[in-house]
């Protein structure tokens, strides 16, 4: 019995120019003492899979065969059950995510842990995204899609263009090197603060702050009896 | 009929759709950053801010007028009315158009911030040319692939033009939703490097959008005629 | 033996009261639910199931009130929607076997129930080529090979011609041995012919709740339809319409025996 819509795959076409132009060392500028392909491996590995991920998680397993108001009755409640049922398309996503990470760091001569540390990160919040998007606001695909992506972006993105945010970077080394700050970290953020490594404290608490999400959303409310639209077309 | 269309996409979902336009605004005005816009806002800046705020609001707007777009749904409404070829084509048209018209006011709504920042003739030709006219044609085709392969060749087609828009690296002149990517910047006179002055379409440019639109048009409202109003869409 | 109690049970849907204090008690058996559309069964079958909060009021399964936990309910219930999404697909009883696998329950009863409701030969067919009247048997395989103790059917002989019908009556009859089996239906026939009880909403409101024969009889009149001036124009004088009038009925009306539908109607118009 399938549980994930295998159209969602498609979405994966949509990244693919960037990609290819990213990986390829062809689009973008980076700062001095940075060549293209480093910075393309951090915005493919910081931004692509994430989101990436988001969307075709999201649009995948909300397209449910399943009536919920049959899966509402099994035992398991639907919120931690998603986790299971798909547990092998998200260990799937996982490894790719991983193998494609790998591999643009061997191509980019960028350290494996600088990749490794924002993908993860990021994937561990497009997951939870996917998850709260599907399970809990029970959305249609694509709504869904869309909402896991604007809720992943705000974490891989949104501090890489907004200086005040820049400490709360998934990728320390990308918000940087956006702001066109040259060389390797550690990068000063503010006169006398505390400076970026390859670590920041970005790449923890947002991942932490989903699963908090993720927890917060099972627990409230604690039956799925109380979940809105929960019974449909009620009269 | 286009309302029919709209009041099925209208809801908070659409006001969402306003979220990531709004703090790219507010990115795209910020001092220098390091983003593509900086401080010294001119034509340039007002042509790299449609190329990122213009493929974001179609891509945003597309899951959330999926309702109003849904050819299963509209499908049953003309078998219901027994619609002929012709009514189904002019409806498919109104439902895209529905679309269309959440677009626009994104973009309306953003052309009036643009406005205080940049008075002058460049704000209303850069904001109508551009973005509407290759926002229309990149929904046209999303709306035709969505006809066949679903919601998510919808998303796809519109994802990969915004994408190949936003990556403004790659030959998409015609393509280019915003019509202001750095390739497309060549078909505006005087271009977007001069600061100060009020970039023009070129004819040729224009002309192809045009025509792009139009054909566009046609694809939308033949776009199911393989596929006749009475065709029963599985169960569901 | 299970049971279950609503008090004072209401429910919000938005600015909508889709149930309004309901005070009822079920044991096993069968329980009919008429009302018209809107009056909210599918909401009381949803609060009966778990799968829907109510707004206020208590519910107690097997003497126990329950919390905001709907855990056990779920368990020992089996709602089937009016309206059951069904993947189309997938053949018919692998269908069924997953959907008896998600729930955790047993599937030794499918065959005989496939068998039962006539669907042998399309088990293996995959549920979008199947007819109207097919899915919905499917739908009814499904909620009756739950085997739950407590068994809630949404409009459940829609789609279903007059011998299905009587299957599936037949079926509800042998069941409700044991079982406590709530189905709602606006086929007043059905009613008369098997449920021992009936429960009458509208408006979220119970209007009744006893046996079909407890509902208090309207006085029916038939009158020749000369006599019913705008209502059909006659040709000979011999048309004669049923109804319930609210007024002095005219002199050439006749009083008649009146039926359940005629006390359905009277009750909720």
């Amino acid at each position: 019995m399938r549980t994930f819509d295998r159209r969602a795959l498609a979405l994966l076409l949509a990244g693919a120019p960037l990609l290819l132009a990213w990986s390829s060392g062809y689009y973008g500028q980076p700062p001095p003492g940075v060549t293209r392909l480093a910075l393309g491996a951090h915005w493919v590995c910081g931004w692509l899979i994430p989101l990436s991920a988001a969307a075709v998680l999201a649009y995948g397993t909300a397209a449910r065969p399943v009536d919920p108001r049959v899966t509402a009755a099994a035992p398991r409640d639907p919120r931690e059950r998603w986790w299971l049922e798909h547990g092998l398309t998200l260990a799937s996503a996982t490894v790719f995510s991983l193998a494609l990470t790998l591999g643009q760091a061997s191509r980019s001569a960028e350290p494996p842990l600088a990749l490794l540390i924002p993908a993860v990160s990021g994937l561990v919040v497009a997951f939870c995204a996917a998850q709260i998007a599907v399970t809990r606001l029970r959305l249609s695909p694509g709504p869904a899609a869309f909402a896991a992506l604007a809720v992943t972006a705000l974490p891989v993105l949104a501090p890489c263009l907004t200086p005040a945010l820049r400490w709360a970077a998934v990728d320390p080394t990308l918000a940087a090197w956006m702001a066109l700050a040259p060389g390797t970290p550690p990068y000063p953020i503010g006169p006398g603060a505390v400076e970026l490594g390859m670590v920041g404290p970005g790449a923890v608490g947002w991942p932490v702050l989903a699963v908090a999400a993720v927890v917060a959303a099972r627990l409230l409310p604690p039956d799925v009896s109380a979940i809105p639209g929960g019974a449909h077309d009620l009269d | 009929m286009i309302g029919f269309h709209l009041r099925k996409a209208i809801g908070p979902r659409l006001i969402l759709a306003l979220v990531p336009v709004a703090w790219l605004t507010w990115v795209g005005f910020q001092p220098v950053t390091g983003t593509e816009v900086g401080d010294s806002f001119g034509p340039w800046g007002l042509g790299r801010y449609w190329a990122i705020i213009a493929p974001i609001a179609a891509a945003a707007v597309v899951p959330l007028v999926d309702a109003a777009w849904r050819e299963d749904r509209l499908r049953a409404g003309w078998r219901l009315a027994a619609a002929s070829g012709w009514a189904i084509a002019r409806d498919r048209l109104r439902a895209l158009l529905a679309g269309f018209a959440a677009y626009g006011c994104v973009i309306a709504a953003g052309t009036v911030f643009v406005a205080l920042r940049l008075p002058g003739p460049a704000v209303a030709v850069v904001t109508v040319i551009g973005p509407l006219l290759g926002g229309y044609t990149a929904l046209c085709l999303a709306y035709a692939a969505g006809v066949r392969g679903g919601t998510a060749a919808r998303i796809t087609v519109i994802l990969l033009a915004a994408v190949l828009d936003l990556a403004n690296a790659l030959p998409t002149p015609l393509l280019s939703i915003s019509g202001t990517g750095d390739v497309a910047a060549a078909s505006w006179s005087p271009g977007f490097e001069q600061a100060g002055a009020a970039p023009l379409p070129v004819a040729g440019f224009l002309a192809g959008r045009v025509l792009l639109a139009v054909a566009a048009t046609v694809l939308v409202m033949v776009s199911g005629l393989t596929r006749p109003g009475g065709t029963s869409a599985p169960a569901r | 033996m299970t049971s279950i109690e609503l008090w004072n049970v209401s429910k919000s849907l938005g600015r909508t009261l889709a149930l309004d204090g309901a005070d009822l008690s079920f044991g096993p058996g069968l329980v009919a639910l008429l009302g018209r559309n809107g009056a909210g069964k599918s909401t009381l079958l949803s609060i009966m199931a778990g799968l829907t909060a109510e707004t206020s009021g208590d519910l107690h399964l097997n003497g126990s009130r329950l919390k905001k936990d709907r855990r056990p309910l779920r368990a020992a219930a089996t709602f089937l929607p009016q309206d059951l999404r069904l993947d189309p697909a997938t053949p018919a009883a692998a269908y069924v076997r997953y959907l008896l696998d998600l729930r955790k329950r047993p599937d030794d009863q499918l065959e005989p129930l496939l068998a039962r409701f006539g669907l042998t030969e399309a088990a293996t067919t995959p549920i979008g080529e199947l007819s109207g009247g097919a899915r919905q048997r499917v739908a009814l395989a499904y909620a009756c090979a739950c085997d739950t103790p407590i068994l809630l059917l949404d409009e459940p002989t829609q789609g279903l011609d007059p011998w299905e019908r009587l299957t599936l009556m037949d079926y509800l009859a042998e069941a409700a041995a044991d079982k406590l089996i709530v189905y709602s239906t606006h086929i007043i026939s059905d009613v008369e012919a098997v449920a021992p009880r009936l429960v009458v909403l509208d408006r979220g409101q119970v209007l009744h709740d006893g046996p079909a024969g407890d509902l208090a009889a309207p006085l029916v009149h038939e009158v020749p339809v000369e006599d019913a001036r705008g209502l059909v124009t006659g040709r000979d004088g011999l048309y004669k319409v049923r109804c319930i009038l609210d007024g002095d009925p005219p002199e050439s009306a006749k009083l008649v025996e009146p039926t359940l539908t005629d006390a359905y109607l009277a009750l909720t118009r």
